[in-house]
């Protein structure tokens, strides 16, 4: 489908193992490299080995040993603010607004509901590609027609 | 549903081996139609019929958690039978996971972490209870092909995809009328 050398890593944050199987495969095919971790603490690890390579995190909020937005909280306190933090995305099964609310006021970037389906995951994209306009993901995305950026 | 509601179902289903364990927080069945609460004491009896699959004779199951899945299992069933929750991907059933701790007797359940936690897939299109390999297989074509547990009383599940698809119809109905819901005092529906 894309361009197999896209190379953008993504850190999917979920503690059920079919959520990671199924987000993995959706985002393979994209192009996405994927990296998974099972609780906040897994994630932390991971996103401090690998400080400036995510360019998204799939974070789902009720995870085992903390919840969602604590983990952004601190992964956005690792980063640089000079630098471009990943993009942060609540992956949740709520649908209430004080939930939503609360992981936007504690460094997510955007939430969405669970399951992720191919539409969400066009918006996600949609999102990746307005953070870097000129950058080869985005003209992958737009050389092959199947992604139609509106800025 | 509610995560009370579900978890008071699930305390007036209890049995001697399976428990209701409420821990706010762990999930969300927000998502999931609440006629599917008539279907919890069927969900505990089908699991009480495979407790020998699901823990050892000095251990008891907490359920505690209930969502819906991120994988899901695609079929034309929905369509057949009436049964469609995602309108934009009509193919996709309604799979959800219902997550529990497996417990020694006696253990008091209460502030039990859930670090490790064990679940079982209910697919509320097509009935099948089946743990996460079986759900896997069905989405891949592949793998190991799990285990089954069982159907939900079929009667009982119609009549909870019947509850939901009357109340999505009145939701519809209102969402989407060009007429006025409430009317001023003096006004008339024909008006």
């Amino acid at each position: 489908m894309h361009d197999a050398t896209i190379n953008k890593k993504v850190l999917l944050v979920d503690d059920d193992v079919i959520t990671l199987i199924a987000h993995r495969l959706s985002l393979e095919e994209l192009g996405f490299e994927v990296d998974e971790a099972k609780n906040g603490q897994e994630a932390l690890n991971k996103f401090t080995k690998n400080i400036s390579s995510y360019e998204l995190i799939l974070m789902d909020y009720n995870l085992p040993d903390t919840n969602g937005g604590i983990v952004a909280q601190k992964i956005r306190s690792m980063v640089n603010p000079n630098q471009q933090h990943p993009l942060i995305i609540g992956v949740t099964a709520h649908i209430e607004k004080d939930i939503i609310q609360k992981c936007l006021s504690m460094g997510m970037d955007d939430v969405t509901s669970k399951p992720l389906l191919p539409d969400k995951i066009q918006t996600l994209l949609h999102k990746i590609a307005l953070r870097s306009p000129n950058d080869q993901f985005h003209n992958s995305l737009n050389k092959k027609g199947n992604y139609e950026i509106h800025q | 549903m509610l995560y009370n509601g579900f978890v008071n179902c699930l305390k007036k289903a209890e049995t001697k081996r399976i428990k209701a364990l409420s821990i706010t927080n762990s999930c969300a069945p927000d998502q999931i139609p609440s006629a599917f609460q008539l279907l919890i004491p069927n969900i505990v009896s089908l699991m009480e019929a495979n407790i020998d699959h699901l823990c050892n004779n000095d251990q008891i199951v907490a359920c505690f958690g209930l969502q819906v899945t991120s994988g899901t299992i695609q079929s034309n069933l929905p369509r057949q039978l009436n049964r469609i929750h995602y309108p934009l991907q009509p193919d996709l059933h309604l799979c959800c996971i219902l997550t529990y701790l497996v417990v020694e007797h006696n253990t008091p359940l209460l502030n039990l972490n859930w670090h490790s936690y064990y679940s079982l897939i209910i697919d509320f299109t097509s009935g099948y209870l089946m743990d996460s390999n079986h759900l896997i297989y069905q989405m891949l074509k592949q793998d190991k092909p799990g285990h089954v547990y069982g159907q939900l009383n079929q009667m009982l599940l119609k009549k909870a995809w019947n509850l939901t698809n009357k109340e999505r119809q009145t939701i519809n109905n209102v969402f989407y009328s060009k007429k006025p819901i409430f009317y001023l005092q003096g006004e008339s529906a024909n008006a």
